[in-house]
């Protein structure tokens, strides 16, 4: 054929460029991807690696054994201590030591988050206003408003007395 | 901050997509509609567009060129952006990006190749140092410009527009169906979408040809062709016309159907949008140069060029407006509305942020940057002493 | 180390004996978890991923219930899953949304910070003779849009069925965010890469239950797992009238709901 030239050099160089890519696509592919599905396979791994920060009440009861059998006497029971408090790996590290005390939020807003009268809450579920339960609007409340009466570990009333001495 | 209008989900009160993702179809936009004209003169035969059909070449190339730019600038991981070659996942639409990307660049450059190389090796054989230099590699270093070589070029030429129009179109259709085949969004999830994308893409090529066509031979002082002018208008008009009567479509479908989502499209195109689509998009984008250009059409053998040249220039400029209107009310039209489709959101780009107003505008003047460039190192335009050839 | 082979989540907690509870703080303590992964596929036996602690991603396949009569809207769900996972202000991969809905017909929906610090009274403007709240995450989705277009493969479904991202691949182009309908994606601007909930994988996979399902105090949230015969969203699932969000869709969400009412989407 006469007259190619250019048309072969052309050529070379998308072929060329072709191999070039495939070439170096090679190592740029991570090793495990494909492995299971289209996804890097190691990936798993990874995402299970991440360091777990809540605990659960199980985790706080074996230190504060006390407190764990008061709350779990009462209604509160099914509230997590770190709903309230904070997540655990703020209180203890990875290796299972101390870092800082837990915040303890007496604020009657923290209670309110629960127990705020609101429609949309389910009928049946314990909700005030604040303008009845204690004559105050929920502004005016103080800190440790609710704390007076309720003990937040075990709010029912009847058995405030027996929650202080457990608690110290 | 922003304003909201009643409920939107929370993730909902981002603008994941910005001006830079208005600014990516609307560049290919002009690729494709560049593109078109060429193929216009380089396969259908239409002469008079042989003013600019080396010039529409060299605009698509400069588009093509820079229209991954506003991508790379939009995306959380820019240096990652290969990912899309060396893992494509197939089952998503943009996976096809790279592919088609890359075999429409090979496509296109082959062709400007082909259609300069005469003047690539004159240049080449004319020039000394780093000029010659330049010239050689372009060439290749073969010099071979014997009219059998040159009438193999000119077929090959055919031949690479022809596979070019469809790859065009895919390029571009590729980026309506983006957004026409996500089922989550009301405003985007519609078979239409490609074929509106198509057509506003071609308006736009052909708008954008008109006005650069006209400055270039002011800046050269050139007469300018009036055939190649009244042949782009005739073609213009008839792409505007096809445009609007899809996105009237679509909205009147939406609108007649009375679906769940016509809840949510109703207030976002008279309310959020009603600036840039009913006053943009509809009125000052389509209405005003449709008819504009209907009286360049029909009333042409009364028409002095200079009022012809100045009428299509008006009617392009409003186009190349409403194209952008129309890109802005979908990508971002698509995203002010919460999917719980309740609420709406609005958003006005930054002028200094990342994706702001200054980054749209640089990257809008890139290309036309660029395209002087290109005429510089491969010129377009012949002058017009020369003999056809 | 596994603790729950053969003992069905209810039972386990129902024990509390305080080995388990050791080993639930443990469980927070090491990160020696690498590749637990037991697979029946060659693959996984030719890279060294054979489970080292029973952990069989084959025996699992999940599901999550969430009852909305039970919600509360206390927000401690919001809360936990921001703590952790570390979420970034302002973006959620769980959020709680109120409805009030009148007799005529109006409606009022708000998420105030997705009701990460629970809610405050309202005033919607007439009056509501019904109101709930709805918790919405993402759905983990069989057919899920979110993977389908994501172009680098970087979103992914395991076999357990849940939907998970690769921040290592992802290179942050949002298309999935576009693409779930429920709202349940966004980009990370810390990561800048796409971001969702995951079920909480690193505790699932150690046999803990979720952040969001630990934190919630009326078992709104249940989480559990379909290949276990004992398990109690199976039973609910399989006799209970069961609704998903956005149905019509065909993404068939895995996060199942009760009481969902027509005016949530």
């Amino acid at each position: 054929m006469k007259h190619t030239k250019h048309y072969w050099r052309a050529g070379f160089l998308l072929v060329g460029g072709l191999i070039g890519f495939i070439f170096v696509r090679h190592f740029l592919v991570p090793t495990s991807f494909g492995q299971f599905g289209f996804y890097r396979g190691t990936n798993l791994a990874e995402q299970q690696a991440k360091s777990v920060v809540h605990g659960g009440k199980e985790s706080c009861s074996t230190c504060h054994e006390d407190v764990a059998k008061n709350h779990a006497a009462g209604s509160h029971a099914v509230v997590q201590c770190e709903n309230c408090h904070a997540a655990l790996s703020k209180h203890i590290n990875k290796d299972g030591e101390f870092v800082e005390l837990m915040p303890i939020d007496r604020s009657p807003q923290l209670c309110l988050r629960c127990h705020r009268s609101l429609p949309s809450r389910p009928t049946g579920f314990p909700q005030i206003e604040t303008k009845e339960h204690l004559g105050l609007d929920e502004p005016e409340l103080q800190a440790g408003a609710c704390l007076a009466c309720h003990n937040s570990h075990r709010p029912s009333l009847e058995k405030k007395k027996v929650k202080y001495e457990n608690n110290g | 901050m922003f304003e909201t209008i009643n409920f939107l989900f929370p993730n909902d009160l981002h603008i994941h997509w910005s001006l830079m993702i208005v600014m990516y179809p609307y560049i290919t936009g002009l690729v494709a509609g560049a593109f078109i004209v060429s193929s216009l003169y380089h396969v259908f035969g239409k002469i008079e567009f042989r003013p600019i059909g080396r010039f529409s070449l060299l605009t698509s190339l400069a588009f093509l060129l820079t229209a991954t730019l506003p991508l790379l600038n939009h995306l959380g991981h820019p240096e990652r952006a290969m990912n899309i070659m060396i893992t494509p996942h197939f089952s998503s639409a943009m996976a096809g990006f790279g592919i088609l990307y890359t075999f429409y660049l090979i496509v296109l450059t082959l062709e400007v190749w082909l259609v300069f190389r005469k003047d690539i090796v004159d240049y080449a054989r004319a020039s000394t140092g780093l000029r010659r230099t330049m010239y050689k590699i372009l060439a290749l270093g073969v010099y071979d410009t014997s009219p059998e070589a040159l009438e193999k070029d000119h077929k090959v030429v055919k031949v690479l527009a022809a596979i070019g129009i469809p790859a065009a179109c895919m390029l571009h259709g590729y980026v309506g169906f983006l957004f026409g085949g996500i089922k989550a969004n009301p405003w985007w999830s519609t078979p239409l979408m490609p074929v509106i994308f198509l057509f506003s893409a071609v308006v736009s090529g052909i708008a954008a040809l008109v006005i650069f066509y006209q400055i270039a031979m002011r800046w050269r002082g050139e007469a300018i062709s009036a055939d190649c002018i009244r042949g782009l208008a005739r073609w213009l008009w008839l792409f505007l016309i096809m445009t609007v009567t899809l996105e009237l479509l679509e909205i009147i479908t939406l609108a007649y159907e009375q679906a769940e989502e016509w809840e949510v499209i109703a207030p976002l195109l008279t309310h959020q949008l009603s600036f840039s689509f009913i006053s943009l998009q509809m009125i000052i984008g389509a209405l005003i140069p449709m008819i504009l250009l209907m009286i360049t059409v029909l009333m042409d053998s009364f028409m002095k060029d200079k009022l012809r040249n100045m009428l299509t220039f008006i009617a392009s400029s409003l186009l190349l407006i409403q194209v952008f209107a129309m890109r802005w009310n979908v990508v971002i039209g698509g995203q002010i509305f919460s999917k719980s489709f309740r609420g709406f959101r609005d958003y006005t780009p930054h002028f200094l942020e990342k994706e702001g107003v200054l980054a749209a505008i640089l990257l809008g003047l890139l290309p036309c940057v660029l395209l002087i460039v290109l005429s510089r190192v491969l010129p377009p335009f012949r002058s017009q002493k020369e003999p056809i050839g | 180390m596994k603790i729950m082979d053969n003992v069905s989540r209810r039972e386990f907690l129902k024990d509390g004996c305080k080995l388990a509870s050791a080993c639930m703080i443990l469980n927070v303590l090491p990160i020696k978890i690498p590749n637990a992964f037991a697979s029946d596929e060659a693959s996984a036996t030719q890279a060294g991923l054979e489970a080292k602690d029973g952990y069989n991603w084959g025996n699992h396949y999940y599901a999550y219930l969430i009852d909305t009569r039970k919600c509360i809207g206390c927000g401690m769900c919001v809360q936990a899953c921001s703590r952790e996972n570390n979420v970034p202000d302002g973006f959620f991969r769980t959020w709680v949304e109120r409805y009030e809905i009148s007799e005529r017909g109006e409606v009022f929906v708000d998420s105030p910070h997705g009701g990460i610090n629970g809610f405050e009274a309202t005033n919607p403007g007439f009056n509501a003779t019904k109101a709930f709240f709805v918790p919405k995450m993402c759905n983990h989705c069989e057919h899920t849009p979110c993977i389908q277009v994501c172009p680098v493969g970087a979103s992914y479904a395991t076999k357990e069925g849940m939907v998970l991202v690769d921040s290592e691949r992802c290179v942050g182009c949002g298309y999935c965010v576009q693409a779930c309908p429920y709202g349940s994606r966004f980009i990370n601007p810390i990561t800048h890469t796409a971001d969702k909930c995951t079920w909480c994988y690193h505790r699932i996979t150690k046999g803990l239950k979720p952040a969001c399902v630990q934190a919630c105090p009326t078992g709104a949230r249940k989480f559990g797992d379909l290949k276990d015969e004992h398990d109690e969203v199976r039973k609910i699932l399989a006799s209970e009238r069961i609704g998903i969000l956005q149905a019509e869709k065909l993404t068939k969400p895995k996060c199942y709901y009760i009481g969902l009412d027509k005016e949530v989407r």
